[in-house]
């Protein structure tokens, strides 16, 4: 059980404070409403971008860094489909400093040329070290518009592609900014030995001058129902040929997340899962093969990942996929194996429960969710998963009309 | 209120270290016990003196380790699995250079099972040649698919030449991986692991009763005879200074600088982490200042140090925009000359001191991580003292230290550079 105090300013910034004496570092965590699902199409990639941009100086500091450095402060920031997410740990007694950094960005950034010239550079060799400059890098950027035909999901955070970094210019990256980055636009947790008394003077003093915003209201489309299935063939200088399968499943609030979610960890999760055992140890077709779901917001995708052994076509590999998936669908689960996964989760919680940075860190992304408080159900709702549901969910996710498949194939 | 002045800082005035109950198990294995009742976890960390500097044969002790879970003389590989998943526990492997280490994540009340199979596998192990033939396969793909990253052909690179003829450099080719065999793997295990050659942590929640099961489980395990330590490094005769990999000109290069420097256990360490931590150690750096925050060059340079327990280095690495591996190159050298001539400002000195010390009472934040630490310091034989002394070292230093050490152990002819990529 996390215990934690709510407030909200007048000016709409939600604020939790949960109190954890055990520790001399408190975490400071504040997420934003905003993601690449509310990037225009021709300009993706500007959320993660804007990330970046958001450490090139403030409105009255001219380095977000140093000051959290002096003050033993330690700090990153994650941009994801749906929010961006922005971290400070420090020494307790140096609090304040947090507040002033975060507020006086949130307040308005320093906007200057050469933040931006050099922050678009950044991104671009973000771009090329992860994506294109890596063996298989690409794969999820093929894959997500092979699912998504209408939803922003069919991009990847880093962008569909690096022209749209290279001709952002600085009335939209201001446009952006005031559009999504505000106090009603955000929550913010903070975690540590502190009192909810002494956050909520903090609060409203660096953040209650800050002026409520217009959120530019989100515009796109749900995915309509998939009825074909989907088929995508590439070639590529990689060793190994390598294949994926993606299902769209639930949005992040269904009760049906938690079985699919379970779904994945009884196909992949761990060493006694099926397809590890069955498919990469007895038939040895893959020399990795994962089952994961993307705990996205909106309706999601349900994943197979797989690398193929030497002399393993890759249409042999999917059809081993597929050959477990009608197994599981056929016969069920077998004992144990529901009781098993769940077991795994427990374990996994409690040691993720263990830091204050992951408790502010789900507090507030809870709470931009509907309600902080759905951490402390997150336990009860996996153990509550019975076989049946399991089993309905497994049989609405996995049909062949609904799949998207990619073979990623190795040019030798 | 005026924004522009940052609120008031106060300085890390102490940093609590919490002393472990040292006790032996009646077969002599040294334990260290962090006990801690305020969540029902426990994580037990063996670690045994069983590194890649005692293989006569690549990947024979990774292979060992990993095989250890892949049946014994009571269980099947998937027995192990099934079992481990039942309780819910996760299990970490992992080998460097001088150890192995077996991590047992699980909730306290799952410990007395999650142990007997781990006392199992640690004891009958029998290291099936189907399962290692699949398992070499595996990791043959992996070597594969690692090798087309310019940041992994530069660091194999940088490794090979640094360490020369000695077991550091980790020396793996692609044919290697066919000559491992089960024999290797079982006179690797039969010299190198047993109670005598190892250490036992324990960090979260546990009885006394559970304890003494703990205590009888190790006590039972085969003490080993011939343990064999040192194995020397003698720095090489270095007749070239830099590599060049040839790869794709239009994307990114892999840079690879640095030298051997020293471990944990020299005088100079602490000092020469600050130096390091100005240089490119964190993202406040000069490496970073200048070559990604000014230039946009990289996503990310950084430089560290690495201790082991015969020697140590000293790195920078990045994977940096193939057209200006050059001018990064050039930028790095420009970087520590700036170190050896000119005094580094107070206020930047003092912002890395403050930085050091937050980082240091992070990494000591629960029961866990301050076993983590401790091991750090624990297995090069020394303990908090080493970072009482960090702290002290930390506080202390000044602008001429910086300059000094920097011109005595950052010589710009005393680093090697690899690039994968482009020059």
């Amino acid at each position: 059980m996390i215990t934690f105090d709510k407030f909200t300013l007048d000016n709409g910034l939600r604020v939790i404070v949960h109190h954890d004496a055990s520790t001399p570092i408190v975490a400071f965590n504040i997420v934003y409403n905003v993601g690449a699902r509310n990037e225009s199409p021709d300009r993706t990639g500007f959320a993660h971008l804007f990330e970046h941009l958001m450490f090139g100086g403030s409105k009255h500091i001219p380095s977000y860094d140093e000051p959290l450095e002096k003050a033993g402060g330690q700090n990153n920031a994650y941009t994801n489909n749906d929010i961006t997410n922005y971290y400070e740990t420090m020494p307790t007694q140096n609090l304040e400093t947090a507040f002033w950094l975060e507020s006086d960005r949130m307040l308005s950034l320093a906007f200057t040329k050469k933040s931006l010239e050099v922050q678009r550079q950044v991104v671009i060799e973000e771009f090329k070290q992860n994506y294109l400059n890596q063996p298989y890098g690409d794969m999820s950027l093929l894959l997500r518009p092979l699912v998504y035909k209408v939803h922003p999901y069919q991009w990847s955070t880093i962008g569909k592609e690096i022209s749209h970094i290279e001709q952002a210019t600085m009335q939209e990256v201001k446009d952006f900014f005031y559009s999504h980055y505000a106090p009603n636009n955000a929550v913010l947790a903070v975690a540590g030995d502190v009192s909810t008394d002494e956050v909520k003077a903090l609060a409203e003093k660096w953040f209650g001058p800050i002026e409520r915003r217009n959120i530019k209201p989100s515009t796109y489309l749900q995915e309509p129902l998939q009825t074909e299935a989907r088929f995508l063939e590439v070639h590529r200088e990689v060793p190994a040929d390598a294949i994926k399968i993606a299902f769209p499943m639930h949005d992040r609030l269904s009760p049906d997340y938690y079985a699919a979610d379970l779904l994945s960890d009884v196909l992949s999760g761990g060493k006694s899962s099926r397809l590890y055992r069955k498919l990469v140890k007895e038939a040895q077709f893959f020399s990795e093969l994962d089952a994961y779901i993307m705990g996205s917001y909106d309706p999601g995708m349900f994943v197979f990942d797989g690398k193929t052994m030497p002399k393993v076509s890759v249409k042999e590999a999917e059809k081993a996929i597929w050959g477990e998936i009608d197994r599981l669908l056929k016969d069920g689960l077998e004992p144990n194996e529901l009781k098993k996964v769940q077991s795994k989760i427990e374990t996994m919680q409690a040691f993720e429960q263990m830091s204050v940075l992951n408790k502010a860190m789900s507090l507030s992304q809870f709470e931009l969710l509907g309600d902080a408080d759905l951490i402390n159900h997150e336990a009860e709702k996996y153990s509550a998963v019975t076989e049946l549901q399991l089993m309905d969910v497994a049989k609405a996710i996995f049909q062949t009309q609904k799949s998207a498949t990619l073979h990623y194939l190795s040019i030798k | 209120m005026n924004r522009t002045i940052s609120p008031p800082i106060s300085e890390i005035e102490r940093i609590k270290f919490v002393e472990p109950q040292l006790i032996k198990f009646d077969n002599g294995m040294p334990v260290a016990l962090f006990r801690d009742s305020s969540q029902e976890v426990i994580k037990l960390e063996l670690i045994i003196d069983a590194g890649i500097k005692y293989q006569t044969k690549p990947l024979v002790a990774n292979a060992v380790i990993e095989m250890l879970r892949e049946g014994t003389t009571k269980h099947t590989a998937d027995q192990i699995a099934e079992a481990f998943d039942i309780y819910g526990s996760y299990l970490n492997l992992s080998v460097n250079q001088d150890f192995s280490s077996i991590s047992l994540f699980t909730l306290s009340k799952n410990l007395e099972k999650s142990l007997e199979l781990l006392m199992d596998i640690l004891q009958n192990p029998i290291f099936p040649e189907d399962k290692l033939e699949i398992y070499l396969s595996r990791r043959k793909q992996d070597f594969m698919v690692s090798n087309q990253k310019v940041v992994n052909l530069s660091s194999r690179q940088f490794s090979k030449v640094l360490f020369d003829t000695h077991p550091y450099a980790n020396l793996v080719e692609l044919n290697d991986y066919d000559h491992v065999k089960t024999a290797d793997l079982k006179a690797f295990f039969g010299s190198f692991y047993g109670p005598n050659r190892s250490k036992l942590l324990l960090a979260g929640h546990y009885s006394d009763s559970i304890l003494k099961i703990i205590a009888q489980a190790f006590e039972g395990w085969q003490t080993k005879s011939l343990p064999q330590n040192a194995v020397p490094f003698v720095l090489p005769t270095y007749t070239q200074k830099q590599w060049l990999i040839e790869k794709d000109p239009t994307m990114q290069s892999g840079l690879s600088m640095g030298k051997v420097l020293m471990n944990r256990t020299h005088p100079d360490y602490h000092k020469m982490a600050v130096v390091n931590t100005i240089f490119g150690g964190y993202f406040g750096s000069r490496l970073m200042k200048n070559i990604r925050e000014d230039k946009g060059y990289t996503y990310g340079i950084h430089s560290f140090m690495q201790s082991f327990q015969e020697t140590g280095i000293f790195a920078i690495k990045s994977e940096v925009n193939a057209q200006f591996t050059q001018q990064t190159i050039d930028e790095v050298y420009k970087e520590l000359r700036l170190l050896q001539t000119n005094l580094v400002e107070m206020d930047e000195l003092n912002k890395v001191k403050s930085y050091m010390l937050g980082q240091l009472l992070r990494q000591v934040d629960g029961a866990i991580p301050m076993s983590d630490k401790y091991l750090q310091a624990w297995q090069n034989g020394l303990n908090w003292n080493h970072f009482t002394k960090a702290i002290e070292d930390i506080k202390t230093i000044n602008p001429d230290d910086i300059l000094q050490l920097t011109q005595l152990y950052l010589k710009e002819e005393s680093l090697l550079c690899v690039v994968a990529g482009k020059l």
